[in-house]
């Protein structure tokens, strides 16, 4: 099983009872952000919408590459990698 | 006896806290969270709604009103369920990476957090309410509103379609009064089974009616004073009518000329059974007549209303949101509310003198305040 730690943005810390990561387990994006949300329950109701889908307005960082939706289902990840998740945002 | 006042702003929470009422201590929590609403159970534990754009809707729980943790459940609706296209053609307005395209309907808000008969009811958009009966730890819909005939084509109002006002009687836990924006307002005697629509008398548009707030005694539950969109009203008989009470409240001119009283919270200190509300300018503006901050009294069932602005400021222009108002029970009454621009009132005697007890806050969505 892979391994990866999926790193939280701070405003999710009040979900996270302050951790600001958790090592997670999966093949893909989707699966590591599932595993991270059955390892900390309260973190579902902020990953996922009624569907079951990754909000949408949700992004993640792997290997300095965005990716979002859809894509999380099918982007492969390695052992050791790091996810950050992050919502959309701008500079200014 | 001391007070906590929870003030939910767009960014986190105020509490305030005083055992005196004139001087106060603040900390601000959940920050990053629209807290949209608060309540305290039987058991003395703390409520409060929790919102963010990107990472939804979450309730979250104190004993100490000091450490908050997050619930693992929250209202929601089941997969597959149907939205009400024109409350997701309003959220989707500002819908950037199209998250409510085909969206399925969804709780993107809660609105308003109500504890009675054991239970803790929650009011949401798109509108409608569920029930929890184990402290939040699980929520269900409560079918026969969430369900109803024809709400897919319930009109929403500016800020989409929300159930904001939650309202039950202590002496019979089948009577439930739902308010919906811009739907009206609803009633079930029979546990939340079967509802009807409660507006007659009151002044409507396009064939709906928006009510803003809706308050009473739990104890005196069928008499109800009501903001609405189209003015004030109140009822006798748990809202099969409806009658105008605007004596000494100013009135302006809607956008289709309707005159009448406008606002949104409305608030009852239960021992006096003083009625409190903050007159604006009409759906135009929305703003204190002349930047004139007033919190206007009824002491006499809506007979008449008296300004009391003794502490107020003069050009005041914010707003003064439906959920941002709040009596705290005590002898005498104490009433808060919040702006639009960050400030909280208080006066410890049922509005003879008010006093700002905090500043420069977020937009205030929240305030309620309970006796410690």
């Amino acid at each position: 099983m892979t391994f990866v730690r999926v790193k939280f943005p701070p405003v999710l810390r009040a979900a996270t009872n302050g951790a600001r990561d958790v090592e997670a387990s999966g093949r893909t994006i989707r699966e590591a952000l599932d595993d991270a949300a059955a390892r900390i329950p309260g973190l579902k109701l902020h990953l996922f919408d009624e569907a079951g889908r990754v909000r949408q307005h949700i992004l993640c960082i792997h290997n300095e590459s965005v990716v979002r939706g859809p894509e999380m289902t099918q982007h492969r990840i390695e052992p050791g990698d790091e996810i950050i998740l992050a919502n959309a945002f701008a500079g200014g | 006896m001391g007070v906590a006042v929870i003030v939910g702003t767009k960014k986190g929470a105020a509490v305030l806290t005083s055992n005196t009422r004139e001087n106060w201590s603040a900390v601000f929590v959940l920050k990053g969270w629209h807290v949209t609403a608060s309540t305290r159970d039987e058991g003395g534990r703390y409520y409060a709604a929790i919102n963010n754009d990107v990472f939804g809707t979450a309730i979250m729980v104190s004993d100490d009103l000091k450490g908050w943790r997050q619930l693992e459940n929250a209202p929601r609706y089941q997969p597959g369920e149907k939205g009400n296209p024109e409350h997701i053609r309003i959220q989707a307005s500002s819908d950037f990476m199209g998250k409510y395209k085909d969206a399925p309907r969804l709780v993107d808000q809660i609105w308003t957090l109500h504890a009675a008969h054991g239970a803790i009811y929650a009011g949401v958009s798109e509108a409608g309410v569920f029930v929890s009966r184990d402290r939040g730890q699980s929520w269900g819909g409560i079918d026969g509103f969430n369900n109803q005939p024809g709400r897919e084509e319930w009109p929403p109002g500016f800020g989409g379609l929300c159930a904001h006002t939650i309202l039950t009687d202590a002496k019979s836990p089948d009577r439930i009064w739902v308010g919906v924006s811009s739907v009206g307002f609803f009633r079930s005697d029979d546990g939340g089974r079967s509802w009807a629509l409660k507006n007659d008398g009151v002044n409507q548009t396009l064939g709906s009616s928006c009510v803003h707030r809706v308050t009473h005694d739990p104890n005196n539950a069928d008499v109800m004073y009501r903001q609405d969109h189209r003015g004030m009203y109140m009822t006798t008989n748990g809202g099969d009518s409806w009658s105008v009470i605007e004596t000494g409240l100013p009135v302006g001119d809607l956008s289709d000329g309707h005159r009448c009283s406008f606002g949104f919270p409305i608030v009852m200190d239960k021992r006096t059974q003083s009625v409190f509300a903050v007159p604006l300018e009409g759906d135009n503006f929305r703003m204190p007549p002349n930047g004139k901050l007033a919190v206007y009294r009824t002491r006499d069932g809506g007979g008449r209303w008296e300004a009391l602005s003794n502490g107020l400021p003069d050009g005041a222009f914010v707003t003064v949101l439906r959920g941002a108002m709040s009596t705290d029970e005590l002898d005498p009454g104490g009433v808060y509310f919040g702006t639009s621009s960050g400030a909280v009132y208080a006066s410890p005697d049922l509005g003879g003198h008010w006093s700002e007890i905090a500043r420069g806050l977020p937009r205030i969505s929240s305030v309620e305040a309970y006796a410690t």
